[in-house]
């Protein structure tokens, strides 16, 4: 498959989805105005923070906020729909019809993800619109912390490709791994600051990629750069989650190649 | 040879499914797999298909090996089964122009209302939802699908599962008319008799993940169930005492009378010896269907292997 072939294909994924997307009128609707209502409800909760007297986070505590709620917005969609994509192909019945093709598997499942990043985009416009414009949170989103941002996105892909393969052999992993990851919300700095959380909790903090993806945007907004330990730890935590996310689903997909559950028809 | 299938095993839990099966089709031959549930049909065609590793065996495609290029071989074949979904919120075209982008097919609107005109969908259809479709447009759309793919191998599960008798019919004659036409190999699955029969060049009968026996299908029938019968109306006051030893046995109903011979190749003179014997009519000769062949053949296949095991 050369690389006009991949594009074509990948092009076709995130046709289908948005088609899909667009077949279900108010589902669309409301895709638009969740994260304008998220990021307005964590907006003036910010703000009455900062009139109370703030909290001392540089840019005020509504900026924190704002900043946390898009970046999670962003990474939370491109894990979700890499690691629902095999998932949820099986459960209507098309799995097959795209398993038959000969190409590899982990294209549509980096297609889907790919379809995501498009919505991921779409929602992070949104919110910096109404954050820029509604809440005067002055958002310097520069080149080097866009790229940061897709940085962070990319690296819990690899993750979101590895749950997709258990996802093929166990059902239900979905919803363990749907709570682990929001639990993330709690120990990863996006509605406080980690050195808020217990000194015990903080060990976690610092092992979950996500963590140095909030605080390098956060800086690089806030003061114009990206710390050099985030800028570090995130290309490896991607390499090193990527790198996973592919052994863990070829070897799910071999486990279920023999034991008759890649289709379950 | 297209297809070899050599010593083939699967076992699932400790259960066998698949017991060193051994088969081999021509290029462009319709080769039926014909079972009871559970006799591993699907589980055949799976591994074939590369959706199912063997434990035991060979499976070649196209002189490709299964295990070491599975890639080669899914570029070959193509599988359609009665449980084929299309994305249901999407129209036909949609649903369409999506799979022939993946399979890299240009120009599939023509080939889409080309093939949907032979097989009875109109372009108002493609207009619709797939959720407004009823099962035998879906199963008409899957088999456009598949035309438009254009795979020279093709293996059809059970395609008509579910189906109605009429749209099943109709489904099987398209099947007949594109099989004709696309010169395409096929494997085709079924419990169906009939439809096995109508449609395949050979048969292989399959029984608890084992291939009891291949053939045509006539030459399965005479090899399986050699009898031949013939039947007619007796005259009222006559009384038929008839004595060959190419007669198995002879069935009475009122003045409705079944002779069924051992040797099919002796007809003629029993035929001769019934009418010089008595008064008849609406006289005609039967031929053992498939499926009665089919049933005798499992049925005995099985008291064999109880034997068998009896011994143990």
């Amino acid at each position: 498959m050369d690389v006009k072939e991949y594009f074509t294909v990948l092009w076709a994924f995130v046709v289908r989805d948005w088609q899909r997307r667009w077949s279900y009128k108010l589902n669309f609707i409301a895709m638009l105005l969740y994260p304008i209502v998220w990021v307005s409800v964590f907006g003036v909760l910010g703000r009455t923070i900062d009139d109370a007297g703030g909290t001392g986070a540089p840019g005020g505590f509504s900026m924190y906020m704002v900043t946390g709620i898009i970046t999670w917005r962003f990474i939370r969609v491109g894990f979700f729909d890499s690691s629902w994509s095999i998932r949820w192909e099986q459960h209507i019945g098309t799995f097959k019809n795209i398993y038959m093709l000969p190409n590899h598997l982990m294209i549509p499942v980096s297609a889907t993800a790919l379809s995501g990043f498009t919505v991921s985009m779409l929602n992070f416009v949104e919110m910096w619109l109404v954050a820029e414009l509604v809440f005067g949170i002055s958002l310097n989103m520069t080149v080097p912390s866009f790229l940061f941002l897709v940085l962070a996105w990319l690296s819990v892909i690899g993750f979101g490709f590895a749950i997709a393969g258990v996802a093929i052999l166990y059902k239900e992993i979905q919803a363990v791994f749907t709570v682990i990851f929001f639990s993330f919300q709690f120990f990863c700095g996006v509605f406080f600051p980690v050195e808020a959380l217990p000194s015990a909790a903080q060990y976690i903090s610092r092992a979950i990629p996500i963590t140095y993806a909030l605080n390098g945007i956060r800086t690089s907004i806030t003061h114009g750069y990206i710390p050099t330990t985030d800028l570090i730890v995130m290309p490896v935590a991607g390499l090193i989650g990527l790198a996973i996310g592919l052994i863990t689903l070829q070897l799910c997909l071999k486990k279920a190649l023999r034991d008759g559950k890649l289709e379950r028809y | 040879m297209i297809i070899k299938v050599q010593d083939l095993g699967k076992e699932f839990n400790g259960t066998t499914a698949l017991d060193g099966i051994s088969f081999r089709v021509k290029t462009g031959e319709v080769f039926g797999l014909l079972g009871p549930n559970g006799a591993g049909k699907t589980t055949t065609v799976k591994i074939m298909s590369t959706m199912l590793l063997p434990d035991d065996g060979i499976v070649e495609i196209g002189g490709y090996d299964v295990l070491r290029r599975p890639q080669k071989v899914r570029a070959m074949v193509d599988i359609i089964t009665a449980r084929d979904k299309f994305y249901r919120r999407l129209t036909a075209y949609q649903n369409m122009s999506f799979f022939s982008r993946l399979y890299g097919v240009e120009s599939w609107k023509d080939k889409m209302e080309d093939y949907g005109e032979r097989l009875g969908l109109e372009k108002k259809d493609y207009e619709k939802r797939l959720a407004d479709y009823s099962t035998g447009m879906r199963q008409k759309l899957n088999l456009v699908r598949n035309l438009i793919r254009d795979t020279p191998i093709l293996f059809l599960d059970e395609p008509t599962l579910g189906l109605d008798p009429v749209s099943s019919r109709k489904f099987r004659s398209l099947l007949k008319d594109i099989m004709d036409r696309e010169e395409k190999t096929v494997i085709f699955t079924s419990h169906n008799m009939f439809e096995v029969e109508e449609l395949c060049e050979r048969i292989a009968i399959l029984n608890k993940g084992r291939i009891t026996s291949v053939g045509e299908p006539r030459e399965l029938k005479k090899r399986i169930f050699p009898k031949r019968l013939v039947e007619f109306t007796l005259a009222k006051e006559d009384v038929l005492n008839l004595r060959d030893n190419a007669i198995d046995h002879i069935e009475k109903k009122g003045n409705k009378v079944r002779v069924y011979l051992e040797d099919g190749d002796r007809i003629h003179e029993v035929i001769e010896k019934i009418v010089n014997n008595v008064r008849v009519s609406d006289l005609s000769v039967k031929e053992p269907t498939l499926e009665e062949a089919f049933i005798r053949h499992t049925e005995e296949d099985e008291r064999d292997q109880e034997e068998a095991t009896s011994w143990m």
